[in-house]
């Protein structure tokens, strides 16, 4: 699938996401994009959870500060707002063109990435999960860092949002993952950065993704296009 | 002490109860939450649901073959609630093949 006319038309409008802990120090990363109107970023819920401030990055920009101003739990969402009226909103794709075997394509900053990495991939299934909401599962490599990210149709229209790692991360894996380096360590081994090592770089093949009807300001755009 | 609700595993064995929406094992540790009639653990992980046998005996299963929803915001851990007394264990059931206890 040639993916440059989705790339070309939804680069510039995909920002990276960090999260600023209370030591004033960057505790994460994830992905973000400009969705309904100017000055609003549609990212994950878990990328900004326990955040004491947000700074956003553009392709072509600097660092900005930005605020959560929705939390949505149940679908892992957060709006946020920012301060730059320059940057254009996506495009939500028609509901009628999303089916199980289509091309998908989402750009993001996965594993510490400051420039916009794009992947390609076909959406699997679309499923519910154990409490009936609706999941796509995304065959495409999705990494830490691409949570947030778009998931677009070839004609880069938004279809849903990327959930890379929202679920199923387990008690072990979470315990490592809230570990200092060097918390533990095995005959002068740090055992804490092989474990994290080994999460960073798993690759599944597998990822997940909310459509975007769930996006909260989805239903206002819904009306304005039926007009 | 308010309103307490037993949890029983599918083998029979008493689990822990339910107080106030929350969910301890039989020595009083804090286990999750209950919202609506699902259970979301100390994390805030999706651990399943509340599941009743034919004699109203409480159970938490979960499906192990369906996709597990995102994780909640976790929620402070109650204050150490009265530990009620035990209950006997009851008869092992069965929710099927896929279903099986969360905890």
């Amino acid at each position: 699938m040639d993916c440059s006319n989705a790339v070309n038309k939804t680069r510039s409008s995909i920002a990276l996401v960090v999260t600023i802990n209370k030591k004033g120090k960057s505790s994460g990363t994830g992905t973000g994009f400009v969705f309904s109107k100017k000055g609003v970023l549609v990212t994950c819920n878990h990328v900004v959870r326990g955040a004491e401030s947000l700074l956003i990055k553009f392709p072509e920009g600097e660092y900005i500060n930005a605020k959560v101003v929705v939390r949505d739990d149940e679908h892992d969402l957060a709006l946020l707002k920012f301060e730059d009226d320059t940057i254009e909103p996506l495009i939500l794709a028609d509901v009628s063109v999303v089916k199980e075997g289509m091309p998908v394509v989402f750009s993001g900053y996965p594993l510490n990435s400051k420039i916009p990495i794009t992947h390609q991939g076909i959406l699997s299934a679309i499923t519910k999960d154990a409490v009936g909401v609706v999941t796509y599962l995304i065959d495409g490599t999705v990494n830490l860092g691409n949570s947030g990210c778009p998931l677009m149709n070839s004609d880069g229209e938004v279809i849903g949002v990327v959930n890379a790692t929202g679920r199923e991360r387990g008690k072990i894996l979470k315990k490592v993952e809230d570990m200092e380096f060097g918390a533990l360590s095995l005959h002068g081994v740090d055992v804490v950065e092989i474990y994290t090592a080994l999460i960073r770089n798993l690759q599944l093949g597998v990822g997940y993704a909310v459509p975007a009807s769930y996006i909260p300001e989805h239903k206002t755009l819904e009306e304005e296009k039926n007009g | 002490m308010g309103n307490i609700i037993f949890i029983f595993k599918t083998n029979g064995n008493y689990l822990g109860f339910i107080e106030g929406g929350f969910v301890f094992s039989r020595d009083g540790v804090y286990l999750g939450w209950v919202d609506g009639n699902t259970v979301w653990d100390s994390e805030g992980n999706f651990r399943g649901v509340i599941a009743n046998d034919k004699d109203m005996n409480k159970f938490i299963i979960r499906d192990r073959f369906a996709l597990s929803p995102v994780s909640r915001t976790p929620k402070t851990a109650p204050e150490n609630p009265s530990i009620p007394d035990p209950p006997r264990n009851i008869v092992p059931v069965s929710f099927g093949v896929s279903m099986i206890d969360s905890f």
